[in-house]
Order: structure tokens, then sequence, then C-alpha cells
């Protein structure tokens, strides 16, 4: 197992976002996390890296407790993060952007990293010394990702990967994150675009004001309509 | 060169010095610090003290640039609960605790300040020389860490700190790093002011002086080296060129920091960078 949360609460100050919550991660998976705004997506993977205060539950990660953990040893274990909204260095270029993100490893690590992203994203080598802030939404995106994967994660945590993007940046975004998946990586996918994040996923957990309202297999909700409309309240889009 | 000349330029020197040290904290690492004339303050007591009792001006500046340091990675641990306006409040304070401290401390001289600080023992062009030599090598130094390693992850943490610690900095580490680098240059600049007044006084290191330091840093462009350098230039000597408004000098450095934060916030670097732009557009 990846990941596993038993009994997890997650909040800020003493608001609880995320209530009671347990999930399990396999490893070399794509588990999706669903629901609507203000569901507390992004708060529990925000927890789960390290940024959001833990109010109840342990994070077992890899067979180790990182609860107590800051979010720079859970880099250093292996876990990254894909910020919503994508959040780069917007003053530094994409090579800059990449070298940050490689922190944590050695300069020929990331030297040979760099090359690996650029073959799954080959747009960015066109862009390697253009600011980070002038790059087109879908490019941001694949920058963030190629971002959070110079730190070679084993877990990589996607939050709201289709958020305003053109449907070709969308399908570009979703096909390296199936190619990355199909090389072993574990990925957590946080969406709101129900039917994209079902369609790779292989499982989901949909939450509802901090409760699981709904988990089990991506396949049982892609062959269900019903679960779409009547637990997750939304209908399938095209 | 005339005597006057030197002394102008022994000035342009120092707070050459003293900008490019604020510059580091806030404009690499974007660590608002509204208490900068504390630590060339520091600089500058430490410095008068120990000649006094006889140590040379290589130790005593030394001494003086350590001190600095040392004070301003213990102020720079507060950064690391506090942000933004809270962090501009916490070292406004300590501009004003410096100053009182030192106005209660018989031992530093009191409200009368310290005189009869021994002379450096070099002629005025020589210590110009060396005034010079240190600010070159300030400003050598803040474009090498601009440029290094370093000078990445201090834009990734004044850029967005979160996301610098999702992705496996220690923030911490870097935001103490910017405040001992920065305070003990500060330092620095106190002890080559000592030697050149040879009579310090506490309102000398006050609040206002921090917001003159910063008022230069604003004007040239945060973040900027050569912007922050020009800018140091233009204020300190423009009052000098014209007298008129010498008295008015306070006044004008509120004025240039108002017309900055209103209509170029980017300061005379980013304002630079227009005009370029728009030729070669």
């Amino acid at each position: 197992m990846m990941l596993k949360l038993k009994n997890f609460s997650c909040g800020y100050g003493s608001m609880h976002v995320v209530s009671k919550l347990d999930m399990e991660v396999e490893k070399g998976s794509i588990t999706a996390i669903l629901g609507t705004n203000g569901a507390g997506k992004s708060s529990l993977i925000m927890a789960l890296a390290g940024l959001v205060d833990i109010k109840q539950g342990d994070i077992e990660y890899d067979d180790q407790d990182i609860t107590l953990c800051s979010p720079m040893e859970r880099v250093n274990k292996g876990i990254a993060l894909v910020p919503e909204g994508r959040r780069l260095f917007s003053s530094l270029s994409v090579y800059e952007n990449f070298i940050i993100g490689g922190y944590i490893t050695s300069k020929k690590a990331s030297r040979n990293n760099i090359e690996k992203i650029i073959s799954i994203f080959p747009r960015l080598g066109e862009r390697f010394k253009q600011k980070a802030g002038s790059l087109s939404g879908g490019e941001q995106q694949m920058l963030a990702i190629g971002r959070a994967l110079m730190a070679e994660p084993k877990l990589l945590m996607i939050d709201e990967l289709s958020l305003g993007l053109m449907p070709k940046a969308i399908d570009t975004c979703y096909k390296a994150i199936k190619d990355l998946n199909a090389l072993g990586l574990t990925i957590l996918l946080v969406e709101q675009s129900t039917q994209r994040a079902l369609e790779v996923s292989d499982s989901a957990i949909v939450l509802e004001s901090g409760n699981t309202v709904w988990k089990g297999s991506s396949q049982e909700a892609r062959d269900s309509s019903d679960i779409i409309d009547s637990i997750l309240g939304l209908h399938k889009q095209g | 060169m005339g005597l006057y000349e030197i002394s102008l330029a022994t000035g342009v020197g120092i707070y050459i010095i003293l900008a490019v040290s604020l510059n580091m904290i806030t404009g690499y690492c974007g660590q608002i610090s509204l208490g900068h004339a504390a630590f060339y303050g520091i600089g500058a007591y430490t410095v008068a003290l120990l000649s006094k009792i006889g140590w040379p001006i290589y130790l005593t500046l030394g001494a003086g640039f350590l001190a600095a340091g040392i004070i301003g990675t213990i102020v720079g641990l507060t950064s690391l609960r506090v942000r933004e306006d809270f962090l501009a409040i916490v070292t406004m304070g300590v501009a004003f605790l410096f100053v009182g401290i030192v106005r209660q401390q018989e031992f530093l001289g009191g409200e009368m300040g310290i005189s009869g600080i021994p002379s450096h023992g070099m002629s005025k062009l020589a210590y110009l020389g060396l005034v010079l030599f240190f600010a070159v090598l300030s400003i050598l130094f803040s474009w090498y860490v601009k440029r290094s390693w370093m000078g990445f992850a201090f834009d990734a943490v004044a850029d967005d700190e979160d996301t610098a610690k999702v992705l496996g900095l220690d923030v911490k580490a870097y935001k103490l790093t910017a405040f001992a680098m920065g305070t003990a240059m500060a330092g620095l600049a106190g002890g080559l002011y000592a030697y050149y007044t040879r009579f310090i006084i506490p309102d000398t290191f006050g609040f206002i002086e921090s917001i003159t330091i910063l008022s230069m840093v604003a004007v040239g462009g945060i973040g900027s080296i050569f912007g922050v350098v020009f800018a140091t230039i233009l204020l300190v000597l423009m009052p000098e060129f014209f007298r008129f408004i010498n008295d008015y000098k306070l006044l004008l450095y509120g004025v240039l920091l108002f017309s900055v934060m209103r209509f170029a916030p980017e300061g005379l670097s980013g304002f630079f960078k227009l005009l370029v732009r728009r030729k070669d557009g």
C-alpha cells in the first residue's frame, strides 16, 4: 500500500475541513478524489503535503508513519505536489523552475530528469529560457507537473489538473498522467472534472463537506451512470 | 578631489552597502524589514567600543560585521513565525528597541552617544578607497548570490513560500541566511560609518534611517542590484546638489516612495526596462 489514512481529519484553526476519512491508495494506481467546490479535496491534498494542520488520525506512507513529518521531509520520502493554480515561480525561467524542483536531487540527476521531462512534454524544451509567467495555461500545467517530477517522486499528487485549461492541453496533461502511471508512478488526482478523472483512474473517493460519501472502483462508477448522477450529484460531461 | 567630495563619496559608499544589504533580505528573499538601521547601529557601536579599547580597524570591522550578523540571525528567527505585515511590525519594533536600549545604557554613551572614536589611521582618500572597495565587494557578492542556486531559492521563497516548501526547500534556512548576510553587511557599513564620523548618537540609527534605506531599495527597484545602487547614489547626492531641498529630505523620500508605489512598483529598474522595451519594440 502506498498511502493509508485512518480516521483522518484536517483543517484550519479549530475548523475541521475533512473529517474522519479512511482512504487507501494502492502502489502504482491512480486514485481520484472527487467532489464539488468546498468539499475539502484541496485541503486534504495540502494536508498530505504537510501544509494544512492534521487534527486527528495518521498518515501511513510506504509503511512509514509520516503524520508529523515536515513538508520537506515528505518530499525527501517521495511525495510531490502539483498545487492548484500551478503556482509556478513566474519570474524564473522554465529551466530555473526545473532546477528549483530538483532541489533534493544531485546536479547529475537533475540534468537527466530534465531530459526525461522534456521527452514527456517536448513543448517545454522549446520554451526552456522563457519566463514561466509568460507561458500559456497548458504549458504552465506541464511545467508544474515537470517541476514536481524533478524531485523523483513515488507518489505524485495533482490538484485540479484540468482547471482553466483548453481541451487540447487537458488531453496532453491526461496522456502524460497515464504514461507516468504506466511507468509505475502512483498518482493521487484531485479533480472537479469528474468524467475525465474517472476515465483515467483506478479508484475514486467522493467527498462532500469533508465527509466521504462514496468510494469504490472507477470502473464501477463509469459503468453506472446512477453513481455519477445521484452520488456525485453531477452529470456526465461530453 | 576636495575634502567635501571625498566626504560625500564616502557617505555614498556606506549607503550603497546598506541598500544592497537590505535588498538581499527584502528584495531577494521577500522578507520586509523596517528595522535595518538597528543593525547598522549595532555595527557602529561595536566598532566604536572596540576601537576605543585599542582594537585595530580590521578586527573592529570584523567584530561589527559578526555582531550585527548574529543579532540579525536571532531577529530573523521571528521571520519564521510571522510574515508580511506582521514581520514589518516586528522589525519596526527592533528599530525602536535598539534606540531605546542604547539611550538607556551608560556604557553606550546614552543620549550623548560615543565621541572620540579613534582614527582609522589612513588619509581620507585612502579611507574612501576602503569604503568603495567594500561597496564594490557588496555589489559583486550580491550579484553572485542573485545568479547562484541560492538566488533561485531566495526567489522561490519570496514568490511563494508554501510552494517552495512542498518542493523540499528548507525555507527556514534560506530566510535565516538572508537575514544573516544582509544584517552582517549592514554591521560592516555601521563600522565604516563609525570610523568616518568618529562620533555616533542613537538617533542616527533610528526608524527614520531604516525608512531612508528602504526608500533607496524601493525607488531603485526591489530585487534589482543596479537599480538600487543607482537610486542610492541619486538619493544621497540629490539633497547635496539641491541644497534648498535638504531641509525637506524626508518629505522628498516620502514623495518618491509614494510615487514608486503608485506609478512604478518595480522602481527605476522597472522603468528603465520599460523604456528599453518600448525603444526595441
